[in-house]
């Protein structure tokens, strides 16, 4: 198969996912929930009500609506949220509070990564020592961590006794000082926004900001990665073209970074794509904690006020993410490893 | 059982063992049946009179809407394994023990009447192995189990070796025990408030609640006037002498009986009334023998009061056992009024209760006993839900790579959206829409989120076990699709399954305890470990106890679950495994 026909073929797989990923927001807001209440707030007059039940067709037959509903979502009409302070429009929020959460998981996917290859790669050449042992365990404990816990643990630490103790402090809340600072978004990603006004000082108060919520969001992903490295590894060392390699007298460094180390990725990429579901799931815990103005806190806002629209946008768009990013995945996949395309 | 059987061991044929089998069996699997459908039904009327809104049917038939699926294809397999039993065929004896084993796990999950169900599950399961019985099939099973049990052990031995998972097996038991001893351990009850103690830091001791025992308590509204020497007298009677005694469980080392007395008036205007109190150390007897100048040496207390005024007081008695008697005398000049008088006296007991080792929440309640019930309720509910995933995901997986064709693309296509929604996200989305906040709502909307799993690797197993010799011969001697799947596939599928199993349990209640943090769980005051953590994040500065303490105890059981789960997939591994 060709590379091209490999990735038209990816594509059209994902067709079908998308299609069913709205569908079950559809069941679930419009069977199981009431659909109404995504496009009535508090303010919505009672008069307008039937103009608002006719003008979604939510008296047509459910076939209709299913089709009213993809219609609705592809022009863009996602509901009205009701938990932002004003009602807004679903898409206005997401637009607006994705640069957050997007900046924030990218930043915790760049800290897995840099800790979690070597941590693994150390793990798997010292199989079965104590170093081994202790990686594992640190590994382990990333994956069984409340996140939400360990969030409240951090920022009681490196924030509340750091400052009890007069020691420098990491900041608990916010993107940035708002006293401070004064940011206009133009991209809405600050670490990027910052550096184009050239303010070094706002970046460098951004990234202070930054660090608690990345690091905790990112000892998740770590830990996946660094399990995931630790496996491969251990499998790729076993191969006959490494024995090859050793029995031409390469040293054990050589071995590992360069013969082994290039197909032990290919796998950990992988899980790095797949770890992007991880990445929001955790930003919902971690956004809360850390007061972080993104998506997430928002979810948990539409949830303890039952803003239905919002909960239905916030699934569907996290949906969404994770189907282009395994098709991203699948690609880098495809184009890294020929295997994959043939077999 | 053992000695019944020696004779019939030659003509088991027509053992009471063997019939009653067969038929309970059957019986069971009947109940089973009716049983799932009638909660499947229930849980149409729930949603369709749910839908209508106005008048809606008991509770129990809304709930365990996954377990009732499970139970009605379980209770037509149990069915058949019984009409299979009594056409003595040998395999259905096999069938039959894993069908009541499976069943023994999931009637665990379905409340009080599972406990039934299971109890049958049970007795058929001793059953299979009564001598009489046993003599069908046991030595066919024993011999097809002979490599299996052989590689059990092999990964026994390797499960020694390894530390961490050792570490991790402790963790679990540990826990689990816990949970099951939580009611004889827990010095509190789940719920048990004390709020003398609210905040109370790790190690505190209690500040007590008092035990009481009442002596003497009356309550006069309005009561009827008497004429006593020209003065108005009121019940009660204005002069009470009686003797009480402190018994030796009322005793206390450090704290000691003390007597309570309290005296109220109402509505008593500008009536003048006094009282005298006093408490000798005598009992009655002594004390009517006595004239006013002996009494006098041993009078204990003594206190008068006048004027319109409530009293409350404490009073301190003799660490001991010991008899007193107690004097009330009580006067008032009124003439017209409307009023009322309480008298009360009480033994308070200061009980030593235990010390709040963990301390204490914003409210009382001892951290250590709520995470100790909460054990229970997080392990149960994880348990619950990998169980009823595992199954619902077993079932649809082997029918989709069994038969292959259009349905198991649409299973595929099915599975490959569900994975397109990160746990959380979804659950959270389904029990937005359930509507219902509550630990059930939690569990159903996890058992929705979590079955792709278990079906895409059960189907996995399945294609690769499809094609193997034995199937083949199994086929070619016309044993039945179910038998084949049932018998042969799912038995050889179940390791990978375990391991996947063992380490959701972890993940599936980190995301539990999640979803109740965020606000989703059960109702505020139960004992749950992401309730507790959610309560106590806001007094995280000043009382970080509460909120510590929780998520240990959530780290450490995801651990243990994490630890067994990925040490057994490393040795479980075909690839690593004996090299």
């Amino acid at each position: 198969m060709k590379l091209r026909d490999f990735i038209l073929r990816r594509i059209v797989l994902a067709i079908p996912v998308v299609f069913g990923v709205v569908t079950i927001t559809w069941f679930l807001a419009y069977i199981v929930g009431d659909p109404v209440s995504m496009y009535i707030t508090e303010r919505t007059p009672d008069a307008a009500i039937p103009g608002i039940i006719e003008s979604h067709g939510f008296n047509e037959p459910l076939p209709v609506q299913f089709f009213l509903y993809i219609t609705n979502l592809l022009q863009g009409d996602w509901g009205t949220s009701t938990s932002t302070a004003t009602d807004a429009p679903v898409l206005d929020i997401i637009a607006q509070r994705f640069p957050a959460t997007i900046e924030l998981a990218l930043l915790s996917m760049i800290i897995a990564i840099i800790l979690g290859i070597p941590l693994g790669i150390i793990s798997a050449t010292k199989k079965d020592k104590p170093v081994d042992h202790i990686t594992r365990i640190f590994a382990l404990a990333g994956v069984s961590m409340p996140i939400f816990w360990f969030g409240l643990m951090l920022k009681y630490i490196l924030f509340f006794q750091f400052k009890a103790w007069g020691l420098p402090y990491l900041p608990s809340s916010n993107r940035y000082n708002i006293q401070l600072y004064d940011h206009v978004a133009t991209t809405g990603f600050i670490l990027i926004d910052s550096l184009l006004v050239g303010d070094i000082r706002l970046f460098f108060d951004a990234l202070r900001h930054m660090a608690m919520p990345a690091f905790c969001l990112g000892y998740l992903v770590l830990a996946i990665i660094t399990r995931m490295m630790r496996s491969s590894m251990l499998e790729v060392l076993k191969e006959d073209y490494i024995t090859l390699a050793k029995s031409k007298g390469l040293t054990q460094r050589i071995v590992v970074y360069r013969h082994a180390l290039r197909n032990a990725l290919i796998p950990t990429v992988t899980v790095i794509g797949l770890a992007f579901g991880g990445l929001m799931t955790g930003a919902v815990l971690t956004e809360t904690i850390f007061n972080w103005p993104g998506l997430g806190r928002w979810a948990v806002r539409s949830i303890l006020q039952s803003d239905l629209a919002g909960i239905n946008g916030f699934t569907l768009l996290v949906a969404l993410i994770v189907v282009t990013s395994n098709l991203v995945v699948d690609l880098i996949y495809g184009t890294l490893d020929p295997r994959i395309r043939f077999g | 059982m053992e000695s019944y059987n020696d004779d019939k061991k030659t003509n088991g044929e027509d053992s009471l063992q063997f019939t009653i089998l067969a038929f309970l069996q059957i019986f069971v699997g009947i109940l089973v049946a009716v049983f799932g459908g009638i909660i499947i039904l229930g849980n149409l009327t729930y949603g369709v009179m749910g839908a209508f809104g106005d008048v809606l049917p008991p509770e129990t038939l809304g709930t365990y809407a996954l377990q009732s699926v499970i139970l009605l294809v379980l209770g037509l397999l149990l069915f058949k394994a019984g009409l299979a039993i009594l056409e003595l065929d040998s395999f259905a004896f096999s069938t039959s023990l894993y069908l009541n084993i499976f069943m023994l796990l999931i009637s665990l999950t379905v409340g009080i009447i599972g406990l039934f169900f299971a109890m049958l599950s049970f007795v058929t399961i001793l059953l299979l192995f009564t001598p009489s019985v046993k003599l069908y099939w046991y030595d066919a099973f024993k011999e097809d189990m002979v490599p299996r049990i052989k590689e059990t052990r092999y990964s026994l031995h390797l499960v020694r070796k390894s530390p961490l998972v050792v570490l991790g097996i402790v963790l679990i038991l540990g826990m689990v025990s816990l949970a099951f001893i939580a009611p004889v351990v827990a010095p509190y009850g789940p719920e048990e408030r004390i709020w003398a103690d609210a905040k109370d830091p790790p190690g505190s001791p209690s500040g007590g609640k008092n035990k009481t025992r009442e002596i003497y308590d009356e309550r006069n509204t309005n009561p009827v006037p008497r004429v006593i020497g020209g003065v108005d007298w009121q019940d009660p009677p204005p002069i009470l002498i009686a003797e009480f005694t402190v018994y030796e469980n009322e005793t206390n080392p450090d704290l000691g009986p003390w007597i309570e007395y309290e005296i109220e008036f109402e509505e008593l205007g500008d009536d003048n009334v006094s009282f005298y109190f006093a408490v000798y150390g005598l009992n009655l007897t002594t004390y009517q023998s006595m004239d006013e100048s002996a009494r006098a040496a041993h009078l204990y207390y003594e206190t008068t009061r006048f004027g319109p005024r409530d009293v409350e007081e404490e009073l301190f008695l003799y660490n001991a056992t010991y008899t007193y008697v107690y004097v009330l005398w009580f006067s008032c000049d009124h003439k017209y009024s409307n009023w009322e008088i309480d008298i009360k006296f009480t033994i308070l007991r200061h009980e030593s209760f235990p010390d709040h080792i963990w301390g204490t929440d914003e409210i009382g309640g001892d951290i250590f006993s709520r995470i100790l019930w909460g054990a229970q309720i997080d392990l149960r509910l994880s348990l619950t839900i990998v169980l009823v995933a595992v199954s619902v995901g077993t079932f649809i997986g082997a029918a989709a790579g069994y038969y292959g064709g259009k349905i198991d693309e649409i299973v595929m296509r099915v599975t490959d959206v569900f994975f397109a929604f990160p746990g959380l996200v979804l659950a959270m989305a389904i029990v937005m829409a359930l509507g219902e906040r509550s630990l059930d709502t939690i569990s159903i909307a996890l058992m929705v989120t979590w079955w792709p799993t278990y079906a895409r690797l059960v189907r996995g197993q399945v294609l690769l076990e499809r094609e193997k010799l034995y199937v083949e011969a199994a086929r070619s001697v016309g044993a039945s699709d179910m038998r084949i799947l049932f018998s042969h596939i799912i038995p050889n599928t179940i390791q990978p399954l375990i391991v996947q199993a063992t380490m959701d349990t972890g993940g599936v209640l980190l995301t539990a305890a999640g979803l109740s943090f965020i606000g989703f769980g059960p109702p505020a005051g139960a004992a749950e470990w992401g309730l507790m953590i959610a309560k106590g994040q806001m007094y995280l500065t000043s009382y970080p106890w509460m909120t510590v303490f929780p998520g240990v105890a959530i780290l450490l059981t995801a651990l243990g679950f994490n630890l067994v789960g990925d040490g057994i997939r490393d040795i479980m591994d075909p690839k690593l495994r004996r090299r």
